[in-house]
């Protein structure tokens, strides 16, 4: 629009917001004032107040930062425009610390906008609280939010659990393995003297009694030698089921040696470790293998010793299996399958 | 007060099934609010905000310490106390809670609750309005942990937020 003609149009704008106010017509004097600013600006080339005002918010909405010289004064002086540009700056600043992880900040605005990153922060932060606890062993953890990181989550979550499950397995599976005997499947000998050893120090600070039952094979290498491995390896197995049906629970037993067990009665006077020994001797007695044909006969004999708890004789649990060997020693001497009970270091007693 | 009538007991919620054997357990969230509303309009009329805030708080508390013996049972592992409580809010219809940060030790909690049985769809009013869920969750945590905690909401549907989130302090002594 030329000069002059935009002089005119402008010049009956004045005319009518003088009308409006002589009328006392607010509507019309507001519209009339905004008509014959945003004309005056139009003939001095500047941009209405309006597309000045959308401009500025742009920019402070999509530039980092936006210099006070770029912001027109009739928009800068404004104090929504002033709340509006800090606010969208606190915004900012609190995505940008999103963005690099940070889920510590505290962001003061308050509307829809800053509350739904507020609802991000929170699932962010509860997420993070969630890992912790998987971190920590708790693999009951599951996200029921965040769509398909939610998946991804529980997902790894059930796997985390699942490997540690195997892994507690296999691990179990060795351990027993490493403390076992492959063939009777009683406690190898170091582990019984871990668990032996265990209740002695019981037994000695509580001033309570155990026994310790040895018991060898008789002829066992004859039964080797005359019917092979095979048969060897089963009277083995036989004689360490009968051992370990005639205890309780709380007894403790173990293959001590090649065709040698021995037991650790807990609180059991020798008297009645003695007559569980008799038990095992006549069952095992009892037993008999078919072999090709012919019966074989196996007994074992045995030696009971006892540490009393009243006084301190032993020292260690190996004093007192020494003193059951002792006994199946003489046992043995004095013409096998028998239960000998150890009765000082040199007198003993069938 | 000696001679009380009104004293809260967790009886008093009274044999629902018997009561109800049509309408059941559940009734709609609007009378749950109108009751809540309306109780805050006529105790800030007659005792002031600050006093109509604290008689909400104190009510929560004791509704807290209520839900913690009649509801959760005698919890003492922290985990199994969020998941109980986790649970037992959806179930019963009263929010999504989860935790964004708990330090045991020194008494700090910060929980969200999403879907608020309290606030969440009101318009939005410039102010946080879960005073009762502060004190539900204080009489939680001081049930639980034996000491007393002062539970402020910091972020609320009613300011815009679309999460409840609340800090829980341990009070020093």
């Amino acid at each position: 629009m030329a000069f002059d003609s935009q002089k005119e149009s402008l010049s009956i704008k004045i005319d009518k917001l003088r009308e409006a106010i002589d009328g006392n017509n607010p509507e019309e004097v507001n519209t009339y004032a905004y008509q014959v600013f945003t004309d005056a600006l139009a003939m001095t080339g500047d941009k209405s107040p309006m597309e000045m005002a959308v401009k500025a918010v742009y920019d402070v909405i999509l530039q980092k930062q936006v210099k006070d010289q770029e912001i027109p004064g009739i928009v800068s002086s404004d104090k929504n425009f002033n709340k509006l540009r800090e606010d969208i700056g606190s915004i900012c600043e609190f995505m940008l610390a999103l963005a690099n992880g940070d889920l510590s900040q505290r962001l003061a605005t308050k509307g829809y906008l800053a509350g739904v990153l507020k609802m991000f922060q929170s699932h962010l932060r509860n997420l993070t609280w969630q890992t912790q606890m998987v971190s920590r062993g708790d693999f009951t953890q599951r996200v029921h939010f965040m769509g398909e990181f939610a998946k991804s989550f529980n997902l790894m979550v059930e796997q985390l659990d699942q490997a540690r499950k195997a892994q507690a397995e296999s691990e179990e599976k060795y351990r027993l393995l490493a403390i076992t005997d492959p063939l009777t499947g009683l406690p190898n000998r170091r582990h019984f003297f871990d668990v032996a050893t265990a209740e002695f120090t019981r037994a000695r600070r509580y001033e309570k009694p155990l026994s310790i039952i040895m018991t060898d094979i008789d002829h066992f290498k004859k039964i080797n030698d005359n019917h092979g491995h095979q048969i060897g390896d089963l009277v083995i197995q036989l004689v360490a089921e009968r051992l370990k049906k005639a205890l309780r629970e709380t007894d403790v037993s173990g293959r001590y040696g090649g065709e040698e067990f021995v037991a650790l009665l807990p609180e059991t006077s020798v008297r009645d470790a003695q007559a569980v020994a008799e038990r095992v001797r006549e069952s095992i007695e009892n037993i008999g293998i078919d072999a090709d044909g012919s019966l074989i006969n196996i007994t074992s004999s045995f030696g009971v010793s006892e540490y009393d708890g009243a006084n301190y004789k032993h020292q260690t649990i190996e004093e007192v299996i020494d003193d059951a060997d002792k006994a199946l020693y003489k046992a043995k001497n004095d013409g096998r399958n028998r239960v000998v009970v150890f009765n000082g270091s040199t007198t003993m007693k069938s | 007060m000696s001679d009380r009538k009104y004293q809260f007991s967790w009886d008093l919620l009274g044999d629902i099934s018997l009561g109800r054997p049509n309408l059941g357990p559940t009734t709609r969230l609007e009378v749950y609010r109108l009751m809540q509303g309306t109780f805050r309009d006529v105790l800030e009329q007659r005792y002031g905000t600050e006093k109509a805030d604290e008689i909400f708080y104190e009510s929560g508390k004791l509704a807290g310490q209520h839900f913690y013996k009649n509801v959760l049972g005698d919890i003492s592992d922290y985990v199994q106390l969020i998941r109980s409580l986790q649970e037992s809010l959806e179930t019963m219809g009263i929010g999504i809670l989860r935790v964004e940060q708990s330090d045991l030790e020194n008494g700090f909690f910060v929980f969200s609750v999403e879907e608020d049985l309290d606030c969440s769809g009101l318009p939005e009013l410039n102010y946080e309005i879960c005073t009762y869920d502060e004190g539900f969750i204080a009489g939680l945590l001081e049930n639980f942990t034996g000491k007393n905690f002062r539970v402020k909401e910091v972020d609320c549907w009613c300011t815009g937020d679309r999460t409840c989130r609340f800090e829980a302090n341990v009070e020093k002594k």
